[in-house]
């Protein structure tokens, strides 16, 4: 709808309009203006002609006119192109009958005008022209053919037409090409802002001229640079962040791998202190891990950020890994597992056993038994199915589960993971090419879709 | 997109040469009598206004020889006889008085008129009343009958 009413219809629409109107306007009073010179001509001619020879006929050599005079005058007056008669009272006598001309006309003339009019006789036009002598009674009649003015109506008609048409004909173009003209900009400019928009904010305009549409483009112009110089910044200031928290979370790892000793040395000493300061010892040496754990979190989350995290990637048995994984922790008594043998991939066995851990370590503090671990294997793709029968994902936590510190329950601020797990678990599953979705089924599912890469 | 239509419809209407209605273009001429002596004679009953050559013998004294060969071709005649020559025609403030050398009595109602108009000649001023006398009468004044 827009597409077809848009800017090349309008534009063309109104220099055809333009055209069309000016073209019938101008030849049309022009065409007007000659038409009724050309008969104005003639019809002179006829009336100066018949008055001319009527003039050498007179006076009449008697009154009344005998026929025979009348005959004479009639024949005076017609010639090759005008047939004329003469009439007094009831005699009529001449080439031109008394049908052939008008009721009206013979009424007119006989009040004693100079008059004519145009008629149609048998088709074609003609002129009749008829005056009386004044103060005889006589009157004269002659008729003349208007198909030679007809004619060249008709050429100035055809030759108006002709002209019309030539111009319409360079109004389209002309049309065509004052819509290029406005178009081509137009359309250098979407290019430019659906360049933009994809994110090139290096896309410039060429401006050229000084016209309307040139202010655009150096519009554009300014507000790519602005973008520009905002994104820019942003993202400065973004990676300024990210590096303050990994240059944060290195400075901490030092002062805490000497805390962990430290803290070590207190449980084992915990026993043989007040019951009061062996809370303490133990509370201290509790936090202490769960600070270790949210570091080395943050050092892993920081590497996926900055990019710097890399895949050292082995042919691995999944069934085996995922069993190596399960066993380290000691949770194999705690999981059902379906394991078929033999599935092969192209993987990060790390960060399989980071996913794995995570996902599982979560059924297990969150979810109820049974949980389970079920592996399955097309020709490209293994999928890793976690799941639990415990209540499920609440719905309004569904879209946020994989974010960054995000607390399903926000009562429970206290938790054993450091926040980040989830959201390790998906960069990692990325980092794969492949995905880690959450939803809902008797529990809370997770799974996790591998490439099995070139195995 | 109506003016336009209009002006359309204007162009495509006034085509081409129309019937009109009839023109007047100004009064009738009329013709000049200045050439030659104007008479009447009859055309069977009818008093017929007849143009000759200019010549020195007046109009009256012309009437009375009668028609030429070729006005007795195209059917003309005349009712005045020759012996009313010679004849006079003088003008005054009450009209024109033609005087005749014959007897009034002699001459038929046509004859009188063909007198009557002939002595009003060209100026065809038909409101001027012409008496007719001979040496012993006169008749009444009397206007030109004829109307062309």
């Amino acid at each position: 709808m827009t597409r077809w009413w848009g800017l090349r219809a309008r534009l063309f629409a109104a220099f055809v309009a333009l055209v069309v109107l000016t073209a019938v306007a101008v030849a049309g009073a022009m065409y007007v203006q000659a038409r009724n010179e050309i008969l104005q001509r003639s019809q002179d001619a006829a009336v100066a002609s018949l008055l001319s020879g009527l003039q050498a006929q007179l006076p009449l050599r008697t009154l009344p006119p005998t026929d025979s005079q009348l005959m004479m005058l009639a024949g005076a007056l017609s010639n090759r192109t005008d047939a004329a008669a003469a009439a007094y009272g009831d005699r009529w006598l001449g080439d031109l009958r008394r049908d052939q001309v008008p009721a009206e006309l013979r009424a007119t003339v006989d009040r004693g005008h100079v008059a004519w009019q145009r008629i149609e006789y048998a088709g074609r036009p003609g002129l009749i022209t008829g005056t009386r002598i004044g103060g005889t009674g006589l009157a004269v009649y002659s008729a003349r053919s208007l198909v030679p003015e007809e004619n060249s109506i008709d050429g100035l008609a055809v030759r108006a037409w002709l002209i019309g048409g030539v111009a319409l004909g360079g109004a389209i173009l002309l049309a065509l090409l004052a819509a290029e003209g406005v178009l081509g900009p137009v359309r250098e400019l979407r290019r430019a802002a659906a360049r933009l928009g994809a994110g090139d904010l290096t896309t410039r305009l060429t401006v050229r001229g000084t016209d309307e549409l040139a202010g655009v483009s150096a519009t554009f112009n300014d507000t790519a640079s602005a973008l520009q110089h905002h994104v820019g910044e942003l993202r400065r200031m973004e990676s300024e962040a990210r590096r303050f928290v990994a240059d944060v979370s290195h400075e901490l790892r030092t002062p805490l791998a000497a805390m962990t000793a430290v803290t070590d040395v207190l449980d084992e000493e915990a026993a043989s202190l007040p019951p009061d300061a062996a809370q303490a010892a133990r509370l201290v040496s509790q936090e202490t891990k769960n600070l270790t754990r949210l570091v080395t979190d943050l050092i892993e989350i920081t590497r996926f950020d900055s990019g710097r995290a890399m895949l050292l990637t082995d042919e691995v048995d999944v069934a085996a890994a995922v069993m190596s994984t399960l066993s380290t922790r000691g949770w194999l008594d705690q999981v059902e597992t379906t394991l078929p043998g033999g599935i092969t991939a192209r993987l990060d066995p790390r960060r399989l056993d980071v996913i794995v851990a995570n996902l599982v370590g979560n059924a297990l503090t969150h979810g109820a038994a049974p949980v389970r671990v079920i592996l399955t294997a097309e020709e490209h793709w293994l999928t890793i199915q976690v799941t639990d029968e415990g209540p499920g994902l609440p719905p309004e936590v569904l879209p946020h589960v994989f974010s960054r510190f995000y607390k399903a329950n926000t009562a429970r601020t206290r938790s054993p993971g450091s926040g980040l797990g989830l959201a390790i678990a998906r960069e990692n599953a990325h980092l794969h090419g492949g995905t880690l979705t959450a939803s809902n089924a008797t529990g809370a599912v997770f799974t996790l879709t591998l490439p099995r890469g070139s195995a | 997109m109506k003016p336009l239509l209009l002006l359309l419809l204007l162009a495509l209407t006034a085509c081409g040469v129309r019937p009109s209605v009839p023109i007047e273009g100004g009064s009738a001429p009329t013709e000049e009598l200045t050439q030659g002596p104007v008479l009447y004679l009859l055309d069977g009953e009818t008093l017929t206004r007849v143009m000759r050559f200019p010549t020195p013998t007046t109009p009256l004294e012309l009437l009375a020889e009668g028609p030429t060969s070729r006005e007795l071709e195209e059917g003309l005649t005349t009712e005045v006889p020759p012996h009313v020559s010679p004849i006079t025609a003088v003008l005054s403030t009450t009209g024109i008085t033609v005087r005749i050398s014959s007897a009034l009595k002699d001459l038929s109602p046509a004859a009188q008129s063909q007198l009557v108009c002939t002595a009003l000649g060209q100026d065809q001023d038909m409101a001027i009343e012409v008496t007719l006398t001979d040496p012993t009468e006169t008749l009444p004044p009397q206007l030109c009958p004829f109307r062309a």
